[in-house]
């Protein structure tokens, strides 16, 4: 089947769902698309490149492939999280946004062009706020509002960079731009380095980070397992794009270590579970940037980091949502015994846990020695051992605290039913398969 | 220059005076009639610049301006505005003060992003010189410092869409962008409206939280 097509039924199958909502089959109407979407990004495998309309690379394909499958495991998580607890938002406007938003993320990392990348990115705000305040308290509003501002002037900025691209090449085209000899001058430099801020700010690099822990920690389980698993991601494919035209190394390395060294300093005082794995993310985020700016096999090395840490990250929050549900309790000290009452919980913590922070042989860890081996083939070795010793320092976090949840005295809570309970186990056991993979690819 | 450029430039500085006015009122119903005024001077700009360059776009785009920023938007902020609408006003206090750091904001915008980067890398404009990119700079830093400064919900959405008022002129002046993005971006804020007014209905004000901290 032609490649455009196929893009085209990628953008439209979550849309045309929505029309289940007029007939309150949506929730299964979701899953099936989920699954389709899934689906349809197999196919297009052999489809690529595609330079006209869309533009797709292998990379484009991984984020893509990343984007459909924590799709589809929301949508079966959803299906049994809906019914268990009270929200002010209806399953079917849940599902009907989670659609839209899952649509605008596949648009931006599709589009073949910067300008609309940028509307995509927007729209992915737009359809993913009202995800965040599932549970109307003054918390979650306050959370969804910063969101909402944080992110708007972020996203001002990164507008900037478009009409400075736009000014120097007259095309947003992003395969003319990329095909495009001497690319390189003050004013694109100019326009790569306000992207980093504005496209950072949704990317959550430090210091624009600050509506990620607040969205992540307040929003309805399964929007966290994609805010964090896969829009996180998306942003970052289409700073990575707009970086590619004209790389500025030392400007990209220096954000990626502040993100590196601040997110693994947050997470040593967190008190809720959530907001760490939120800063876990954005500790990702770091280490995937660094692998893509120095590119070669740090680049590869970034790509099964991310794809690692959608699964892994998905699983911690879906697990997270699990014990919030069982327990009522977001504080860590709170919570303890977990593996004497909530077996396939608490096992989904722990070995998501273990894939987020980067223990042997989950895929995070694989492809964090894939960049540190190019760290030291570039002659970094000042950022490697920063980026060494923080990585440490936030697996050490992490993991302590998930250990006293797990194992600690106690445990009478009740564990979840249905497919709660195994789609946070089956998503921290495809980060592990991921590592299991590479390893074998590598060797 | 010519009339025609002199005339740009002065509704320009107006823009910016409707900036500093938005700033400094307390009421929430001023600041929506503050931002009309300025989206609707953001579209007279846009008419004069299709007049000035031939380009029929210019017209399309101004109209928009005016229809979407000027009316619609303006429409929903208004609608959320609790009580009697006209007496409902922020808790702020140093206005005067809010002034001040307007100004040094206002600085930052022309000396050190703009004259210290921009204006030595981007040669000329689509009308004057290039002096005049200076104008949308300013007027984004103030709509940021609008943002900054206050804690009411309505208060920050008419920052945000003087921020993306900035960039309609950033456009006019650097270089017209397709129009399929302009009208992206267009829906993109009005959907963004919609979304924060519906917001805005659940909590009016911001303040610190302490589970939202750290």
């Amino acid at each position: 089947m032609d490649a455009d097509i196929l893009v085209y039924l990628l953008i439209a199958i979550p849309v045309i769902a929505d029309i289940g909502y007029f007939f309150n089959v949506l929730r299964k109407v979701a899953i099936l698309a989920a699954g389709l979407v899934l689906a349809v990004t197999l196919l297009l495998h052999s489809a690529l490149p595609v330079a006209g309309t869309f533009y797709l690379t292998d990379t484009t394909w991984a984020f893509l492939l990343m984007v459909a499958s924590i799709y589809l495991l929301s949508a079966v998580y959803s299906y049994g999280y809906f019914d268990e607890g009270a929200f002010d938002i209806t399953p079917d406007s849940f599902y009907a946004l989670m659609n839209l938003f899952v649509a605008t993320m596949i648009f931006s990392l599709v589009i073949n062009n910067y300008g609309l990348m940028w509307a995509g990115i927007e729209a992915t705000t737009v359809t993913s706020a009202l995800l965040i305040m599932a549970k109307k308290t003054p918390t979650s509003l306050e959370a969804t509002w910063r969101y909402i501002i944080i992110v708007s002037v972020g996203l001002i900025f990164a507008f900037i960079s478009v009409i400075l691209i736009y000014d120097v090449f007259h095309t947003l085209t992003v395969s003319e731009i990329l095909s495009a000899p001497g690319r390189a001058s003050e004013l694109v430099a100019v326009a790569v380095a306000i992207a980093l801020v504005g496209i950072g700010t949704k990317v959550g690099l430090f210091p624009m980070n600050t509506w990620l822990p607040d969205a992540h920690s307040e929003a309805a389980t399964p929007a966290s397992a994609l805010f964090s698993g896969v829009l996180l991601p998306t942003a970052l494919y289409v700073l990575y794009m707009i970086y590619l035209i004209d790389p500025q190394e030392t400007l990209f390395v220096l954000f990626a270590l502040a993100t590196i060294v601040m997110a693994s300093v947050f997470m040593t005082y967190q008190k809720s579970y959530k907001r760490m794995f939120a800063y876990s993310s954005m500790e990702n985020m770091g280490v995937a940037l660094l692998g893509l700016t120095i590119g070669g096999i740090g680049a590869i090395g970034a790509i099964i980091v991310l794809f690692a840490h959608s699964f892994g990250k998905a699983g911690a929050f879906y697990a997270s949502g699990n014990v919030l549900h069982s327990t009522g309790k977001k504080d860590i000290s709170a919570v303890t015994g977990l593996f004497a009452s909530m077996k396939n919980t608490a096992s989904a913590l722990l070995l998501s846990s273990l894939a987020v922070t980067g223990a042997p042989p989950f895929g995070i860890f694989i492809g964090e020695f894939l960049i540190f081996i190019r760290m030291f083939a570039l002659h970094l070795y000042l950022e490697l051992a920063v980026v060494l010793f923080f990585l440490m320092l936030a697996f050490v976090s992490v993991n302590a605290n998930i250990s006293h949840m797990v194992f600690g005295p106690g445990g009478t809570n009740e564990e979840v039913s249905g497919v709660m309970a195994y789609v946070p186990l089956a998503s921290a056991l495809i980060s592990l398969l991921i590592g299991v993979v590479a390893i074998v690819v590598i060797a | 220059m010519n009339s025609l450029g002199a005339l740009v430039y002065l509704l320009c500085a107006v823009t910016l005076v409707s900036a500093f006015y938005i700033l400094l009122q307390p009421f929430i119903k001023s600041m929506v009639r503050g931002i009309i005024l300025q989206s609707v001077l953001v579209g007279v700009i846009s008419f004069i610049m299709a007049w000035y360059l031939g380009d029929a776009d210019f017209v399309v785009l101004g109209v928009l301006v005016i229809v979407l920023r000027g009316t619609l938007v303006s429409y929903f902020l208004e609608r959320e505005i609790p009580g009697r609408s006209d007496l409902f006003r922020e808790a702020t206090n140093g206005l005067s003060s809010t002034f001040l750091i307007a100004l040094v904001f206002a600085g930052i915008g022309i000396f050190v992003v703009y004259f210290f980067v921009f204006y030595r890398l981007i040669p000329e404009a689509t009308i004057g010189t290039n002096t005049i990119i200076a104008f949308p700079f300013v007027l984004m830093f103030l709509g940021i410092y609008l943002i900054l400064s206050r804690t009411n919900t309505l208060a920050q959405i008419v920052g945000y869409v003087e921020g993306e008022n900035s960039m309609v002129l950033m456009s006019i002046f650097l270089v017209p962008v397709p129009f399929i993005i302009e009208l992206s971006v267009f829906l993109d804020v009005i959907a963004m409206v919609v979304i924060a007014a519906i917001v805005a209905k659940e909590k009016t004000d911001h303040l610190v939280i302490e589970e939202l901290r750290g």
